[in-house]
């Protein structure tokens, strides 16, 4: 068999949304009147609504009650706390003394009620009023009410004199030379980079755009003047060598031979001939599909499997019913509910938790008593 | 009837109208700004986050897909991914043995998105085609081995760029699009039971990248969009969004709400996240990442994903980090991106597991990778 030539697919142009109907004059106008009208009114809600709105302290505090009620598999470990320390812990918090060599030398986790800017790993800067100049434990930089240098999001304020012209948070609409995603709006004059390139981009337009690139200017819905958003021919590849990419047509790809009779996108780790990958690398061959040799090592992966109604009582070979097929249905049932009905082994405390960890762990259950992840397979690590 | 001058005086008075209150507005929620969560947390004496290099590792990594992953989405229940490619196929994998049970070609290869319904029998995907295409599991292939389509959801006039099952109704589906508009499926009968946006400006003026359905409050979804902004919806009434989030700087492409179901997250192509409160749009924290010190551009936010508490954020980025935020304190705790094993490309897609065990990662490197806890979590 020869080789193909590539068939180059031309990607589906999704439509635009639909444009207003461009009635002349007086009934556009009416139009657009119509929606700013309306938009008026939505605006006057929205700030009608915000009478007797909470401040955002009142948000944070809801979001500090919420985290720490449900219990987190990926947070580390509790801090282990000395029970020597036990004491000391509530005659400080009695005290609301932080002070810095007894809070360290026992390794506690001081809870300071006051802002505690001393010299001392256990205890942070938890305001902004904390970080003075010469404040040297805070971990962040410094940014006092008078002191800009450190430049910063939160920092630099739109008249911050001190703030160097590249403090990207300085530059707002009216920028000059800090050019930068912030900066540049829609009008956007000599500062062309991504974000000025928007579907009605004109002259900040990259000259080779690429092609399905989200972040780009090419945002699927490329016009014609802007970008070239076409697949580049991929003539020298064949199908084996599945150039559906944009653009990405790996040269060795094109070696694939039709014959090769590997999973067609695999085909493209081909070398000088068509080596296809080994039997272990074919799908699963799990549930439905199996691996079977054919002539040069190349292997493809058909379908062997066919659930028998017998599956749904306990048959191993069958492909869709396992252990979480439920005894007692009838063997034409789908056996689409999850079911658990193998007995789960007990969870003892170390096991729980460890289902991602233990590579003998095949199902994950949830453990009744500690309610973390857990291997169903009993698995103890 | 009024005249055409007359209607430039009104459209402009409109005009003016429609600033003035949006910087009313802006005034507004400014006052009531009055802290921000990190600031919160720190006064009331938060302790941080500490992670060891060695507490959350890449414990499998799923190899198949032979271009980039675009998308991935977690069954409820049981430990199952699918996950979308830009090679045009779907992948089921069981993610605790790293198996793959389904392996779907699509008709339209250009996919952007997939979705696991809430029973983990049926996944649904779209793309470029404009459709979203529904697979039934349990169908028999075809003699070439395909998997046929149960459904495919028509009506878009854009890209279908997310979409999300409403948790427990095998039925229902929303979907966001280039068209500028976000819709709820009958997925039995393939009919589009409401428009969320569209001709009037109720809705996002441009590509709608991302929704997240609150799974406290089924009626209540969010979407982001290209236009800079987050929406609220209730799907009980598509005429108007219920509220619309300002804040980000630039297009909005993934929106993930918080475990409490009253607060979402965002993140952007201006490179931060933020946590915003649903019920009174505050804008309550940004996550900004500390500017390149070769002035080089801001990586932009991919994709975010809660844990399960709330107090992790994480944060696909397009050069390959994926941050962990410390939400209450706004801090990174880890980079997943520099961790061993991890990606060699752009972070697409996040995705947290039903029990909070597990995030899996895809990336444009064509691999998924799981991520878990492995320290010691003992209490003495």
């Amino acid at each position: 068999m020869g080789e193909e030539v590539a068939v180059v697919l031309e990607p589906p142009r999704p439509k635009s949304p639909p444009r207003y109907p461009d009635l002349c004059g007086r009934r556009r106008l009416q139009l657009e009147l119509q929606i700013l009208n309306r938009e008026v009114d939505f605006l006057k809600d929205e700030l009608q609504s915000l009478e007797g709105v909470p401040p955002v302290s009142r948000s944070c505090k809801e979001v500090n009650e919420f985290v720490g009620t449900k219990q987190d598999p990926l947070l580390p470990i509790e801090k282990k706390r000395h029970r020597s320390c036990g004491l000391f812990w509530w005659i400080r918090s009695k005290l609301c003394i932080c002070v810095p060599w007894i809070c360290c030398s026992c390794q506690c986790l001081p809870k300071c009620k006051r802002p505690c800017c001393f010299d001392c790993s256990c205890c942070s800067c938890p305001d902004v009023s904390c970080c003075k100049p010469g404040c040297k434990s805070c971990n962040k930089p410094c940014c006092g009410a008078n002191n800009c240098s450190c430049c910063d999001m939160s920092c630099c304020k739109p008249d911050c004199p001190s703030c160097s012209p590249s403090c990207s948070s300085c530059c707002k609409p009216n920028c000059s030379s800090c050019c930068n995603p912030s900066c540049c709006k829609p009008n956007c004059g000599s500062c062309c980079n991504l974000s000025c390139c928007k579907p009605n981009c004109g002259s900040c337009c990259k000259p080779n755009c690429g092609c399905f690139k989200l972040s780009s200017c090419c945002k699927f819905q490329c016009s014609p003047n802007c970008c070239t958003c076409t697949l580049p021919s991929c003539s020298g590849c064949n199908p084996c060598g599945s150039c559906k990419g944009c653009c990405s047509c790996p040269s060795d790809c094109c070696n694939c031979k039709p014959s090769c009779g590997c999973f067609s996108a695999q085909c493209c780790s081909c070398a000088e001939s068509c080596t296809c990958p080994s039997c272990s690398s074919c799908f699963g061959c799990f549930k439905s599909f199996k691996c079977s040799n054919l002539f040069g090592g190349c292997c493809s992966c058909k379908q062997v499997f066919k659930c028998q109604s017998s599956c749904c009582k306990g048959a191993p070979s069958c492909c869709k019913c396992q252990s979480s097929c439920c005894e007692g249905e009838d063997g034409s049932s789908s056996c689409w509910r999850p079911c658990c009905s193998v007995p789960k082994p007990s969870c003892p405390g170390c096991s729980c938790g460890c289902v991602w960890s233990c590579r003998k762990c095949t199902e994950g259950c949830r453990c009744s008593g500690c309610r973390n992840p857990c291997c169903a397979t009993g698995c103890l690590c | 009837m009024a005249s055409v001058a007359g209607l430039k005086e009104k459209h402009a008075a409109a005009t003016a109208s429609v600033n003035s209150l949006r910087e009313r507005l802006r005034q507004r929620r400014e006052m009531l700004l009055d802290t921000d969560v990190a600031r919160y947390s720190k006064a009331q004496g938060r302790a941080p986050v500490s992670f060891n290099s060695t507490d959350l590792v890449c414990c499998r990594t799923l190899q198949g897909h032979s271009g980039k992953v675009y998308s991935l989405d977690w069954t409820p229940e049981k430990n199952w991914i699918v996950s979308a490619s830009q090679d045009g196929r779907l992948i089921v994998w069981n993610a605790l043995t790293s198996q793959k049970t389904h392996a779907i070609k699509l008709h339209c290869p250009w996919v952007m998105t997939c979705a696991f319904a809430p029973n983990g029998q049926s996944v649904a995907c779209g793309g470029l085609d404009s459709a979203c295409s529904i697979f039934n599991l349990n169908s028999q292939v075809d003699r070439d081995g395909n998997m046929p389509v149960s459904r495919i959801l028509t009506g878009h006039k854009g890209y279908v760029s997310s979409c999300q099952y409403v948790p427990d109704q095998e039925t229902r589906l929303i979907t966001s699009s280039g068209d500028q508009t976000c819709v709820l499926w009958d997925v039995t009968t393939g009919q589009r039971i409401s428009i969320f946006g569209g001709e009037f400006p109720s809705g996002h003026t441009a590509d709608v990248q991302s929704v997240s359905i609150n799974s406290s409050n089924t009626n209540m979804f969010v979407s982001g969009s290209c236009d800079a902004t987050v929406r609220l919806w209730d799907i009980r009434i598509a005429s108007r969004a219920v509220r619309t989030y300002h804040g980000h700087e630039s297009d909005v492409n993934s929106v993930k709400f918080f475990p409490d179901g009253h607060r979402f997250g965002t993140g952007s192509d201006d490179g931060t996240c933020r946590l915003f409160d649903m019920r009174t749009g505050h804008q309550l924290q940004v996550y900004s990442r500390e500017p390149d010190r070769n002035d080089n551009e801001l990586p932009t936010v991919t994709s975010i994903a809660f844990s399960i508490s709330g107090r992790l954020l994480f944060a696909g980025y397009s050069n390959g980090d994926c941050y962990v935020w410390d939400t209450l304190l706004a801090e990174v705790v880890l980079n997943l991106g520099n961790l061993q094993n991890s990606h060699d490309g752009r972070i697409s897609c996040l995705g947290m597991s039903s029990d909070g065990s597990a995030l899996c990662t895809g990336s444009w490197d064509k691999n998924l990778k799981i991520w878990a806890f492995s320290g010691h979590r003992k209490i003495v």
